[in-house]
């Protein structure tokens, strides 16, 4: 049971980081319609600038007690993640669609390539031996903190701007809206998320690589947000959970399934040379994984959240 | 001081080489139903987006309300109490009716981010009283039914309503509506009727764009004909029917019988 417990540990906080980075991103691409695919570099920078602070300055003016230090930490890591934010955003925020999506592109490539650069930060090595701080219970409650923000951010006037910018952004200008500021602060709102997704990455982790700016991460994002349903901040969650719990779970699947498979071969139903074939693609969780993502998007185009709605339309008609 | 809620006058507008609109000029009086009709292409709806700032005339002025609206950006022409709907129906489509409705209120939430974020009592008191305003146009607008559903799976007349209700929800002194009664059934435009006209009992002024002769003769006090960019005729209904210009500019079309041709002729033997 011990064992369970600490194998589960990891998985769960990476579920917990990722539904944080996971629902920023519902927040800009979601809400706001604005297909960002840098949206990993805002964490990296988070988790920089905050490991930064903590390695270099925060022994310099004395900081010792782990609460505040964590609390510093956070703020600085939001602090930088939105100034990077609004760097990116001021000019990328004038483009439309397809062309702010290859913009944010290229933002993640300069975040890791800034970082790669930066010697005392480690360089390409990354950066190593940041102190620890914070626990699971406290990434996960913080999670809950973030999905309760976005909720209510959402029924807010700023909110409705949000989704009326996303929707139709003539009719909002019609309707007394500042299409750009509405943009631009919910991308400052995402990206400080995102920021504090990347603090707790670098303090549990102890560890940050400007490999994380890079394109897969973003890439994996966008995922968690489309197969938990756009529109829906649970479904971020779930998307995140998904993406993390799978491939774990992935990982006993051949063992489960092999004993069948002698048992196939036995009876004379399958090749006794087929087996290694099976068990390898089987052990290729990466591939499993991906094809199990394009069958859930098949099956369900809107995402998991729409889902939840045909179940209650059901019911509702069964009544 | 007049009391004129909307006056344009000498605006020209050109595209390139195209006068959009030359030398335009329209009074709406403070309460009033007018009309601006004309064949396609007139520049009908080029009226309303200069109103609403999204083109910039080349000259002239735009008051409303005796105040200057030319070169202000559009958003902030809705803080003058100047609400419009569009002539291909914009809705925000994956909202719910209720949130289409709720989504006017922007102007009026303003500031109050952080107060209605973390529900303090002031703003969740006048949230409660928005709601209850954006009831009554619900029902005001005859959606009630359809207050949870996604607002693209609505009828088409009910969709043109709800645009109305939303521009409602500005609490506007002036209500553009750009072809409110299109690709509506004869029941639907009658019932669209009764709505327009109960909101101007409101005391809100509306300018419409309209093609049914019959609806805007019914409704508009006041009707102004442009015809390739200029103003041909302006007047009451009665004189509009009666212009030889207006009905030559929509010959051609079947427009004829609703303007009574056969009646005017009769009268000037």
């Amino acid at each position: 049971m011990m064992d369970f417990l600490n194998y589960s540990q990891l998985p769960f906080i990476m579920f917990s980081i990722l539904a944080i980075q996971a629902m920023s991103l519902q927040l800009i691409l979601g809400g706001t319609g604005l297909l960002s695919l840098g949206h990993a570099a805002f964490y990296t920078v988070g988790g920089y600038t905050s490991a930064m602070f903590t390695v270099f300055i925060a022994p310099l003016i004395g900081i010792h007690d782990t609460t505040l230090l964590l609390i510093c930490a956070c703020l600085i890591g939001m602090t930088g993640a939105a100034f990077t934010g609004l760097l990116v955003a001021i000019p990328c925020l004038k483009l439309r669609g397809d062309y702010l999506a290859m913009a944010t592109l290229g933002v993640g490539e300069i975040v890791a390539t800034v970082f790669k650069n930066l010697d005392f930060v480690g360089g390409t090595r990354g950066f190593k031996d940041i102190p620890k701080l914070g626990s699971p219970l406290l990434i996960f409650s913080i999670m809950l903190v973030v999905c309760f923000f976005i909720i209510r951010f959402y029924k807010t006037n700023l909110g409705y701007a949000v989704r009326a910018t996303r929707d139709d952004e003539i009719s909002a200008r019609s309707l007394g809206i500042n299409i750009y500021k509405t943009k631009l602060i919910s991308f400052l709102i995402g990206s400080s998320l995102a920021g504090l997704a990347g603090v707790f990455y670098a303090h549990t982790l102890q560890f940050i690589s400007p490999d994380e700016a890079g394109f897969y991460n973003s890439v994996v994002l966008v995922l968690a947000v489309v197969i938990g349903g756009m529109y829906s901040v649970m479904g971020s969650i779930f998307g995140a959970f998904i993406i993390v719990i799978i491939p774990e779970i992935l990982r006993f699947i051949p063992q489960l399934i092999n004993p069948y498979l002698i048992f196939m071969s036995e009876k004379g139903f399958l090749l006794p040379s087929l087996i290694p074939v099976i068990d390898s693609i089987l052990s290729n969780r990466t591939l499993i994984f991906s094809v199990l993502v394009v069958i859930i998007m098949l099956l369900n185009p809107k995402g998991v959240a729409s889902l939840f709605e045909r179940i209650n339309k059901m019911r509702k008609t069964n009544e | 001081m007049n009391n004129n809620i909307l006056s344009i006058s000498n605006v020209t507008v050109k595209f390139g080489g195209l006068v959009a609109l030359n030398n335009f000029h329209i009074n709406v009086r403070q309460g009033g139903i007018s009309g601006v009709i004309g064949p396609n292409g007139a520049g009908k709806t080029t009226v309303f987006n200069i109103i609403t700032g999204v083109y910039r005339p080349n000259s002239g002025s735009v008051k409303v309300n005796d105040k200057e609206l030319i070169g202000i950006p559009t958003h902030v022409i809705a803080h003058h109490k100047v609400a419009r709907t569009f002539q291909n129906i914009r809705l925000f489509a994956n909202m719910s009716v209720c949130e289409n409705i709720m989504s006017g209120a922007c102007i009026k939430r303003e500031g109050t981010f952080l107060s209605s974020l973390f529900m303090l009592p002031n703003s969740y008191k006048k949230e409660k009283e928005l709601w209850k305003k954006a009831n009554k146009l619900l029902e005001f607008c005859g959606l009630e039914k359809y207050k949870d559903s996604p607002a693209i799976s609505l009828p088409y007349g009910m969709q043109r309503k709800l645009e109305i209700a939303r521009s409602l929800m500005t609490d506007p002194s002036l209500l553009l509506l750009d072809e409110p009664a299109a690709g509506m059934n004869p029941t639907e435009k009658l019932a669209l009727q009764e709505l327009v006209k109960r909101i101007s009992e409101q005391k809100i002024s509306v300018l419409l764009i309209e093609h049914d002769m019959r609806f805007v003769m019914n409704l508009c006090e006041n009707i102004t004909v442009l015809n390739y960019g200029s103003v041909i005729a302006e007047g009451p209904p009665e004189i509009i029917q009666t212009n030889h210009e207006v009905i030559e500019a929509y010959l051609g079309s079947d427009i004829e019988d609703d303007f009574n041709i056969k009646e005017t002729l009769n009268a000037s033997r």
